[in-house]
């Protein structure tokens, strides 16, 4: 029966999916227990939540960085027809 | 004096004090260089227009910034990404899943699971060239799960938010999370995390 409920009722991608309502706090009691339950046998599972934490992490501080220093620049035309729509607008 | 400096719009500084940086923001969004000018290029003249509704309350990027978003949303909206999600969903979830789990227990697929990562998130984001490869991997999705996903990684907004804005069912909101989730960690993991850019 045990056996049963990991197999089939339960299982990673129902788990991995879990994980990630519950990063938002938005879990119910019940798959709450049923993902611990999954995760103190599923490896996998674990590696997958932590990565998915490191991942939210990253785009927290992704803003940071385009701020501070902008991987991808406007083309110099670009720059330019702003520019100069810009001032005409601005007088 | 912070107050007043604060309050005062400069649009003549604009494109050399945040040009690249809200270029930067929507490339992520949208992922192609010519839609992301232009979108900053209405931006701005939006801006301009809206000046006098400026109050100071946040700084001109944060202010400049929104303005933004609310173009690349509607960017979203006239193209209708988004229309017959709940079909999309449904008719693409085998060919989905079947990448990464068993079909008949649902576990990882050997080749899917999880490696371990050897560098950490801040590390990472230190490395100038991790940017073009989170751009790729984002990319690389499915054109419906971009707006929702980058609504939630960058902006943070909460669920209710984007399901609002985007107009989807929280069901679908969570699927398509999960989906971009299981995408962008192992196209991070194949292009960045496991290669020998983290040495």
């Amino acid at each position: 029966m045990t056996y049963l409920f990991k197999k089939t009722v339960f299982n990673c991608n129902q788990a991995t999916l879990l994980s990630i309502k519950k990063e938002e706090g938005r879990i119910t009691f019940f798959e709450r227990l049923k993902l611990s339950y999954h995760l103190l046998y599923c490896d996998p599972c674990r590696r997958f939540i932590d990565q998915s934490g490191r991942i939210n992490r990253i785009g927290r501080k992704m803003g940071q960085v385009l701020s501070s220093r902008p991987p991808f620049a406007l083309s110099e035309t670009a720059r330019a027809s702003i520019r100069a729509q810009i001032d005409q607008l601005n007088g | 004096m912070e107050v007043a400096d604060q309050k005062r719009l400069e649009p003549s500084s604009w494109v050399t004090s945040f040009g690249d940086y809200l270029f930067s923001y929507a490339l992520l969004k949208v992922g192609k260089r010519e839609i992301a000018e232009d979108l900053v290029q209405e931006a701005f003249i939006s801006a301009i227009k809206a000046k006098d509704t400026f109050k100071g309350d946040s700084s001109e990027k944060t202010w400049l910034t929104a303005i933004l978003n609310n173009k690349i949303i509607d960017h979203y909206r006239k193209k209708d990404v988004l229309k017959d999600s709940t079909s999309y969903l449904t008719e693409t979830e085998d060919e989905f899943s079947k990448h990464y789990f068993e079909k008949s227990s649902g576990h990882w697929l050997e080749t899917a699971r999880p490696q371990l990562w050897a560098e950490s998130a801040d590390s990472a984001l230190n490395k100038a060239e991790f940017a073009g490869v989170i751009q790729k991997c984002i990319q690389r999705m499915p054109s419906k799960l971009v707006p929702i996903f980058t609504a939630k990684f960058l902006d943070e907004e909460d669920s209710d938010t984007i399901c609002k804005v985007h107009n989807i069912s929280s069901s679908n909101y969570w699927v398509m999370i999960h989906r971009a989730k299981l995408l962008i960690r192992s196209c991070l993991e194949q292009n960045w995390f496991l290669t020998e850019k983290v040495k």
